[in-house]
C-alpha cells in the first residue's frame, strides 16, 4: 500500500481531525468518570464541551513575579507538539508530510515536551508548580530511552524511518505480533509524555495540581486539550507503526487507521481509571534496569529476524 | 441562563474547606458535589466555588479570605455548619455563579495585581514567624495572631549571605557586573556578604539558609524556602498548618500547628471513629495516590456507611481491588514508618476495620515528613488520618 | 524564493535568540533561548535536505537544554526566575575569543574558493548519510556506543551511591557517606 503526500491545504483539516478525536477521548473519560460516580455514563459525554465552556468563561490568572512568557510558551507547547507529531502519521493513503525520517520526527516532537511541561511548571513562580515540572523531568529521564529503542524496533524491521514504509512492511503481519514488548513500552511512554494515568505525577494532587496548580481559564484549557491531543497523536502513531495503519479488509484504509487509533486511544484513556499514580523517584530504577534491557532484547530479536530473512 | 453558562456550570469545581470538627459537613458537601456531577478542585486556581464547612477561628478565617482572592472568577462563596444545608449552600453558590451582573461587579472590584501567596498552600497573613527548628518552645496553638496587613514577605529564610562560594564562577569578581541594563531597584553584587537582598515583585527570595540550612543529601548548596502547607488544601487534615522548610523539593524541617475552630465543634459531627470515618481516610489517601476511580468509590462507601446502607459486598470488592494493586503498594511502601507499619499497612488496617487507636501527636508528623520530598510528605500525612478536632495540644518537638 | 525567505527568517531567529542568551537576566530564559537558537539551526539544516541531521539536532538540543535546566537549579540552588542575574562571566576574554572565531569563520566562508558541485545528491539521503558515517566503521561504532553509555551510567552510580531520597536514610539522620554524621 503506497502513501501519498496531500497538498498543504489539508493541514487545517488534519488539525481539526486530531482535535475531534481528542474531544472524543475526553468524552469517553467523562463517561467513565460519571460511571464511577454512580451516574449514567451518558451524562458524562458532554464533559469536554462543558469544561471548554467553563474554562473559556474563566479569567486567566497571573501570579506574583511570574515568568509569564515562558509560562505561556510552556502551556501552549503540549498542543503544539501533538499537532506537529501527527503531521507524519498517514491517514490511510494520505499523509500531510511524507518525511523520510518520520519516526525521528515523532521522537523529536515528544522531546519538545521536556521543555514544555517544565516551563509550564517554572513560569508561575510557585513551589508546587515547580516541583511538578521537575517531577516530569525525572519521569522523562525514565521513559525516554526505552521509548527511543521501542521506536527503533519497527524502523529496523521495515528498514526505513518513513511511516509509509512501516505500514507497507506490515502487509500480512502486524508488527505488534512479533514485537509485543516494544509495543507495550511505546504505549507506556505515550501515557508518560501525555502526563496521563499512572504517569500523571506532574499534575498530581500530591502537589496540588503540580504544573496546573496556578493555571486557570484558557491556559488550563490549552494544557488539558494538549494532554488529550498528545494521547491521540501517540495512539495514531502506535496504530500506524505497530497495528498495521491502514491495512485491513473490506473497509477503506483511512477508516482502518481511524478505528485502530480509536481502539488504542480508548484503552489508554481507560487505563487512568484502573491505576494509581507512580512516584517518579521510584520509576527510574525499574525503567533502566528492567524495561530498557527488555526493549534492547526485543530490538536484538527483531534485528536477527531481519538479517535471517535477508 | 444562557447555554454557555448552563454548560459551564455543569462542571463546577468546588474547593471545600473543612474547619476542624466539621467532617460530617464536608462529607455532605462532597456528596452533593458528586450527585450534581460537579468535581472537587485541586487548587484555588482550579476552583469556581469556595465552600467553608464550619465556624473557622480568626486565623483560619484569614487564610480562607486569602484563598478567596486567588479564585480566578467567575467565583462564588458559601458557608455552612450543618450537613443538612449542603444542597442549599451549593444552590446559592450556583445562583451567584450564574448572576452575570454580580460577577461583573466582582471582577471590576478586584485588584489587578495578584497578592503574594504560594499557590494552594496558603500563608496566613501576618502570622508570627514559625519558630525556628532550633527553638524548643511549642507554637502557641491559641494565638490568633495579629490580623495585620500582609507585608509581602514570602517567607525567605535569613536574607543576606548569598553564599555562592561553592559555585564555579572561575573566581570571577562579580563586583562590576553589567546587569544588561536591568533595573532591579538597587544595586547588589554577589561578592558582598550581608547585602540587601533584592525583592523583585516585593518578594523576599529564598535565601541561603544560614542557620537553618541542612547538609543537603547530594551535597548541593540549595537555598531553603519556607513553604506553608495548609490550612486550605484538598486531601489535607482540617486546619493543619505545616510550616515546612524546603531545600529543592525535600522537606528538611517542619513545624506543625492547628488553626482551631471558633469555639467547640458540635459533638454530633464526631464521626471519625466510625466505619464511615475509616472509608473517608481511605478515600483521602487514594485521592492523593492519584487513583481517582477507587477514591470515588471509597467516598461513596463512606456515604453509604453514614446512611447505614453499606453493602458488605461492595466494600469487600473495593477492598480486594485496593489490596491487589501492586502499583499502589509500590507507591506507598516504606513511607511513614511507625511501629504499626508504613502507609500501605495503615491503609490495609483501615480496610480491615482494625485500625489501631493511635494517638499521633503533631510532633510525630514533623518527625515523619522530615527528609521526604513534598509529594511523599503529603502521602504520609494522609496516611496518618490525623484528628485535628479533638486534640490535646502536644508540644511540637523541634525536629532536626 | 520561498526557501530563501524561510532561510532568512530562521537565520534571524537563530542569531536573535543567540544574542538573547547573553542579554536576558534569568537562567531559564537563557537556557531556552539557546534551545530556540538550536531549533532554528536544526530547521535550517532541513533546507539542505539533511532531514535526519536537522531533526536530530532539534531532538538532542531540546533534551540537552532540559537537562541543563536541572543542573542550573542544582548548582545555583535558588529560584532564578526571581533573581535577575547576569549571564556573562569573564567578559573580556570571551569577547576576544568569540569575535576572533566569528572573523575566522566569516572570512573563511567569504574568501575560500569553494568548488562547484560535481556529483548529485543521493536519492535517499538518510541511507547515504548512514553509509558515509557507518559503512567501514560500523564495528567501531557498535562497540564504542555501549561502552560510552556504560561509562556514563557507571560514573553516575559511583558518584551517587544512593539517590537523593535515601542517601542519609529516610529521615536525613543516617550516616552521610561524604561528611560523617548528618545533623
Amino acid at each position: 500500500m503506497s502513501v501519498d503526500q496531500v497538498s498543504s491545504a489539508w493541514v487545517p483539516l488534519a488539525a481539526a481531525l486530531l482535535l475531534a478525536v481528542a474531544a472524543a477521548a475526553a468524552a469517553l473519560d467523562g463517561a467513565l468518570a460519571a460511571r464511577s460516580l454512580g451516574h449514567h455514563p451518558a451524562s458524562g459525554l458532554l464533559t469536554p464541551v462543558a469544561e471548554t465552556a467553563r474554562l473559556f468563561r474563566q479569567r486567566r490568572r497571573s501570579t506574583l513575579a511570574a515568568d509569564v512568557p515562558l509560562w505561556r510558551i510552556g502551556g501552549a507547547g503540549l498542543l503544539t507538539a501533538a499537532l506537529l507529531m501527527v503531521v507524519v502519521v498517514p491517514l490511510g493513503r494520505w499523509t500531510v508530510a511524507d518525511l523520510a525520517v518520520g519516526v525521528v520526527w515523532f521522537n523529536a516532537m515528544d522531546v519538545l515536551l521536556w521543555a514544555a511541561v517544565w516551563l509550564a511548571g517554572w513560569g508561575p513562580n510557585s513551589a508546587h508548580a515547580l516541583v511538578g515540572g521537575f517531577r516530569f523531568l525525572a519521569q522523562a529521564l525514565a521513559y525516554e530511552l526505552p521509548l527511543m529503542f521501542a521506536l527503533t524496533t519497527p524502523a529496523v524491521a521495515a528498514q526505513s524511518l518513513r511511516l509509509g514504509d512501516l505500514v507497507a512492511a506490515q502487509e500480512g503481519l502486524w508488527f505488534v505480533v512479533w514485537m509485543p514488548v516494544a509495543f507495550v513500552v511505546f504505549c507506556g511512554a505515550v501515557l508518560a509524555f501525555s502526563v496521563w494515568g499512572p504517569f500523571a505525577a506532574a499534575t498530581g494532587s500530591t502537589t496540588a495540581g503540580g504544573v496546573l496548580a496556578e493555571t486557570s481559564g484558557v491556559d488550563r484549557w490549552l494544557v488539558t486539550a494538549g494532554r488529550y491531543a498528545l494521547l491521540t497523536a501517540g495512539a495514531a502513531f502506535g496504530a500506524t507503526a505497530f497495528l498495521g495503519g491502514g491495512q485491513g479488509p473490506l473497509l477503506p484504509a483511512w477508516l482502518w487507521t481511524l478505528l485502530k487509533t480509536a481502539a488504542l486511544l480508548a484503552v489508554l484513556v481507560a487505563l487512568r481509571r484502573r491505576l494509581p499514580v507512580l512516584r517518579p523517584e521510584r520509576l527510574v530504577a525499574p525503567a533502566w534496569l528492567v524495561v530498557l534491557p527488555l526493549t534492547l532484547l526485543q530490538l536484538l530479536v527483531v534485528s536477527v529476524v531481519v538479517v535471517v530473512r535477508g | 441562563m444562557d447555554l454557555i453558562t448552563r454548560l459551564a456550570t455543569r462542571r463546577t469545581a468546588v474547593l471545600v474547606v473543612e474547619v476542624p470538627g466539621w467532617a460530617a459537613t464536608r462529607w455532605a458537601v462532597e456528596r452533593e458535589v458528586r450527585d450534581r456531577g460537579w468535581r472537587p478542585a485541586l487548587s484555588p486556581a482550579d476552583a469556581d466555588v469556595l465552600v467553608v464547612c464550619g465556624r473557622p477561628g480568626a486565623r483560619l478565617a484569614t487564610a480562607v479570605d486569602h484563598v478567596w482572592t486567588q479564585l480566578p472568577g467567575p467565583r462564588a462563596r458559601a458557608a455552612l455548619t450543618e450537613p443538612a444545608s449542603a444542597a442549599g449552600a451549593l444552590d446559592a453558590a450556583l445562583t451567584q455563579l450564574t448572576d452575570r451582573d454580580a460577577q461583573r461587579r466582582d471582577a471590576v472590584d478586584r485588584p489587578d495585581e495578584p497578592s503574594p501567596g504560594t499557590g494552594a498552600a496558603e500563608r496566613v497573613e501576618g502570622e508570627p514567624t514559625p519558630s525556628e527548628p532550633q527553638d524548643d518552645e511549642p507554637p502557641a496553638f491559641d494565638d490568633p495572631g495579629p490580623a495585620q496587613e500582609d507585608d509581602g514577605d514570602s517567607d525567605a529564610g535569613e536574607p543576606g549571605d548569598m553564599d555562592h562560594g561553592d559555585m564555579d564562577h572561575g573566581g570571577m569578581d562579580h563586583g562590576g557586573m553589567d546587569h544588561g541594563g536591568m533595573d532591579h531597584g538597587g544595586m547588589y553584587d554577589h561578592g558582598d556578604m550581608d547585602m540587601d537582598m533584592p525583592m523583585p515583585g516585593g518578594i523576599m527570595l529564598a535565601g541561603a539558609g544560614g542557620n537553618d540550612q541542612l547538609p543537603d543529601p547530594d551535597g548541593l548548596d540549595l537555598d531553603v524556602l519556607h513553604l506553608p502547607l495548609g490550612p486550605v488544601l484538598p486531601s489535607w487534615p482540617a486546619g493543619l498548618l505545616l510550616h515546612t522548610t524546603l531545600q529543592g523539593d525535600l522537606v528538611v524541617a517542619a513545624v506543625p500547628e492547628v488553626l482551631p475552630a471558633d469555639g467547640a465543634p458540635p459533638s454530633a459531627q464526631d464521626v471519625r471513629r466510625s466505619p464511615a470515618g475509616r472509608w473517608d481516610a481511605v478515600a483521602t489517601l487514594l485521592a492523593l495516590a492519584g487513583w481517582d476511580d477507587a477514591a470515588t468509590r471509597a467516598a461513596r462507601l463512606r456515604d453509604a456507611a453514614l446512611d447505614g446502607e453499606l453493602h458488605q459486598g461492595d466494600a469487600d470488592r473495593l477492598a480486594r481491588r485496593i489490596r491487589r494493586s501492586r502499583l499502589l503498594r509500590a507507591s506507598l511502601r516504606g513511607l511513614g514508618e511507625l511501629p504499626d507499619g508504613d502507609a500501605h499497612d495503615r491503609l490495609l488496617h483501615w480496610l480491615d476495620g482494625a485500625a489501631a487507636e493511635r494517638t499521633t501527636t503533631l510532633g510525630d508528623v514533623a518527625e515523619l515528613v522530615t527528609g521526604l520530598d513534598l509529594a511523599a510528605a503529603r502521602l504520609v500525612v494522609a496516611s496518618l488520618d490525623l484528628d485535628t478536632a479533638h486534640r490535646t495540644p502536644a508540644p511540637a518537638e523541634a525536629t532536626s | 524564493m520561498l526557501s530563501g525567505i524561510v532561510f532568512w527568517v530562521l537565520a534571524v531567529i537563530a542569531v536573535a535568540t543567540g544574542v538573547a542568551v547573553f542579554r536576558v537576566d534569568s537562567m531559564a530564559r537563557a537556557t531556552y533561548a539557546l534551545a530556540a537558537s538550536f531549533i532554528a539551526v536544526g530547521l535550517t539544516l532541513l533546507l539542505f535536505d539533511l532531514q535526519f541531521l536537522g531533526v536530530i539536532t532539534v531532538l538532542m538540543m531540546v533534551m540537552e537544554m532540559a537537562v541543563m535546566a536541572i543542573y542550573m537549579i542544582m548548582f545555583m540552588g535558588m529560584n532564578p526566575a526571581l533573581m535577575p542575574m547576569s549571564m556573562v562571566h569573564g567578559k573580556r576574554p570571551a569577547l576576544v575569543v568569540s569575535i576572533g572565531t566569528f572573523v575566522v569563520l566569516a572570512g573563511g566562508a567569504l574568501l575560500v574558493d569553494w568548488p562547484t558541485r560535481r556529483g548529485a545528491p543521493a536519492a535517499d539521503l538518510v541511507t547515504s548519510l548512514g553509509e558515509a558515517v557507518m559503512e567501514s566503521k560500523m564495528l567501531v561504532m557498535m562497540t564504542v556506543s555501549p561502552v560510552l553509555f556504560a561509562t556514563i551510567v557507571a560514573a553516575l552510580v559511583l558518584a551517587l551511591p544512593r539517590s537523593r531520597y535515601d542517601r542519609m536514610g529516610a529521615d536525613l539522620r543516617g550516616r552521610d557517606l561524604d561528611r560523617g554524621a548528618g545533623r
